[in-house]
């Protein structure tokens, strides 16, 4: 899923060294002041139109991918509880154990609550500043999700239209309840607690 | 005149741009919330005026 470790590092290092080729072009136009000519351009255009845009690229990726990172949720102090949990070999919450799934594993806090869609990635960013900006003006509030949690985002993975889903007692009763998403998969007593906050203990 | 105001818009082309390569780079080597939407939003929108900016001041002395 997404850049590996070493493909990440690559990108970092690619960005760094593509701003410090441009801020030095840029720095030595500003020092030295030359004439606007024709080659006094193409070095700006160099330094501002084709290293800069290759480097914000590089960052953006990098951006994007650190942001799907467990420990990049967990800097928010706010979040603290939830992903030390998540990291917690011996929790029985739902978010432990998705953790410790190799498919999720590092980036499980955004497999889980990433919207769904087309623009998924997009959407769920976008919401990412709401989050941000709430840190930020009410840092003590705890944090809370802003809509219902969808039983897509389970289904994504959990197929409700495999035979064995049907073949568990509790999933026949309220199938369609489940199908139509009016009964969440982690309401009490069926898959929660989800997080500490929610009731997980630890075993 | 005019090419001391267009002298005055590269360098201000170039120092947007070395602000928006600074908040890039502190976002890769600091990946944490804000310095990551500091970069992809202010960083991003500073960039791309610099780089308007640096066209303007090229495609308007080339007008005769």
């Amino acid at each position: 899923m997404g850049f590996s470790v070493a493909a990440l590092r690559v990108l970092v290092g690619s960005t760094v060294a593509l701003a410090g080729i441009s801020a030095l072009i840029l720095v030595v136009f500003l020092v030295r002041r030359p004439p606007l000519g024709g080659m006094t351009k193409a070095w700006l255009l160099m330094g501002i139109g084709v290293l800069s845009p290759l480097a914000a690229l590089a960052g953006n990726i990098v951006g994007f991918e650190a942001s799907k990172r467990r420990e990049f949720c967990g800097s928010c102090h706010t979040m603290t509880p939830y992903v030390a949990d998540a990291a917690d070999s011996g929790s029985k919450t739902l978010a432990a154990f998705h953790s410790r799934n190799e498919h999720q594993g590092e980036v499980s806090c955004y497999v889980c609550h990433k919207n769904y869609g087309l623009f998924a990635s997009a959407t769920t960013k976008v919401r990412g500043f709401r989050h941000l900006w709430a840190y930020y003006t009410h840092p003590d509030r705890p944090p809370k999700l802003y809509s219902p949690y969808l039983n897509r985002r389970c289904t994504e993975c959990h197929s409700m239209t495999l035979p064995g889903f049907d073949d568990e007692p509790e999933h026949a009763t309220i199938k369609t309840e489940l199908r139509a998403g009016t009964t969440s998969c982690v309401t009490a007593g069926c898959h929660a607690p989800v997080h500490p906050s929610t009731g997980g203990k630890k075993s | 005149m005019i090419r001391s105001s267009h002298e005055r818009l590269a360098r201000v082309a170039a120092i947007l741009t070395l602000v928006a390569l600074a908040l890039m780079v502190w976002s890769v080597l600091d990946p944490r919330p804000l310095s990551t939407v500091a970069a992809m939003t202010v960083g991003q929108v500073i960039g791309t005026t610099s780089l308007v900016l640096f066209l303007v001041v090229v495609f308007v002395r080339r007008r005769p």
